[in-house]
């Protein structure tokens, strides 16, 4: 290694003061190996060069982009997010207990969340009803809501919660007038089979039923 | 490189200027960012510390502060806060210019992606072996700051410096056989 080759990189960068420059561009002209160093070094120094270059930008490409605004939803989208959280709810329901009992309005649905009457439970009915002849049995249920005991667990009062659409969906999403009617189908293991949702116009029909 | 940029000391007359604020600004940004990046810092990060910078040039030219080595002076300020906040989330920080990065441009052939991709990882590997001085004082010269201007950032003497740069490059030369 010769005396000039810690001097290359100052001599690259034109940081040498102009005679120790001068002494180190004759010297390049007669040895080959600092020639050759030098072009290393420039080299390496492009190829850091364009190094950071692309590692400012892979960095500042990276960066989280700002989210994007709130949009209302379309009456569909509304109309669908309206079922997923009905079915939520139902499916939550069916897991504790099952009440079956016939459809009711969309109308009579309505409203601030109640809490239904209590349903008689198993060891009640068995203290206070005869037994049960397998002839007799179709006569009393349709008169009264069914009853199933899931999985042996002791059956509670039933939790009925009916959610107003303007509670769920954003003002305006669904039009005046405009509801939904659930009907879910359960199986005896408690699951839920189907689960059907139906628009009804039950404000409309209430006013043009009205002279 | 470096050797081809001109010091930037600007005159009392042109910093009082808006136009030329913002002339200086659009000059200094991206090498401020790539620096700050470069040191490790996230994108969010090195654009605070730009803008801060900035605002506090303002102000040190409002209060009549020195005119003369205003790229250095920046480069300084920008230093010092990458510095508080690399000591304040120091687990963050702990591989500065090592991950990957989008190395060819769109126009590229593959040939021409693949060496390009061998050059970087070879590079990268290179630029693990460099200590903290070395890594900072190239990230400086490429940025086109003098030796001076270097050492007035990291505040090591002109020589330091040079000495510094000569064993940076001599190293990755070394391992990169580019």
């Amino acid at each position: 290694m010769c005396e000039f080759s810690g001097k290359l990189t100052a001599w690259l960068d034109h940081e040498l003061p102009a005679d120790d420059a001068a002494g180190v561009t004759g010297h390049l002209e007669l040895c080959a190996d600092c020639r050759a160093r030098v072009e290393a070094y420039r080299d390496v120094t492009n190829a850091f060069d364009q190094y950071c270059d692309a590692y400012c930008d892979t960095v500042m490409e990276a960066r989280p982009r700002r989210r994007p605004r709130r949009r209302v939803l379309r009456f569909w989208e509304a109309a669908a997010l309206a079922a997923a959280a009905v079915a939520a709810l139902f499916l939550l329901a069916a897991r504790a207990h099952v009440q079956l009992s016939p459809m009711r309005t969309p109308a009579q649905v309505a409203g601030a969340p109640k809490v239904s009457q209590p349903i008689e439970t198993a060891d009640a009915r068995r203290a206070t009803e005869q037994p049960i002849v397998p002839g007799e049995q179709t006569g009393q249920t349709s008169a009264s809501p069914q009853t199933y005991e899931t999985n042996g667990l002791p059956i509670e009062p039933a939790l009925e919660i009916a959610i107003p659409a303007d509670a769920i969906l954003p003002p305006g999403a669904v039009p005046e007038g405009v509801s939904f009617g659930a009907d879910v189908t359960i199986a005896p293991d408690g699951s839920a089979q189907q689960i059907s949702l139906t628009p009804q116009l039950t404000e409309y029909e209430r006013r043009s039923s009205q002279p | 490189m470096s050797g081809d940029s001109v010091p930037l000391i600007l005159p009392l007359s042109r910093c009082a200027s808006g136009s030329e604020a913002t002339a200086l600004y659009r000059e200094l940004r991206k090498p401020l960012l790539r620096y700050l990046v470069g040191l490790g810092l996230s994108a969010d990060e090195a654009q605070d510390i730009v803008q801060d910078a900035f605002l506090r040039l303002h102000q040190h030219l409002a209060s009549d502060g020195s005119q003369e080595n205003i790229r250095s002076w920046l480069y300084r300020v920008a230093h010092n806060a990458a510095r508080n906040r690399q000591n304040r989330y120091e687990r963050r920080f702990a591989g500065p210019l090592e991950d990957g990065l989008n190395s060819a441009s769109n126009e590229a052939t593959p040939e021409r992606v693949v060496l390009e991709k061998e050059k970087f990882r070879r590079l990268r590997e290179a630029i693990r072996l460099l200590t903290g001085a070395e890594r900072e004082c190239l990230l400086l010269r490429a940025g086109g700051l003098r030796y001076r201007e270097i050492g007035e950032v990291l505040g090591l003497s002109i020589s330091t410096v040079g000495d510094t740069v000569d064993r940076a490059i001599r190293k990755l030369a070394e391992r990169c056989n580019v």
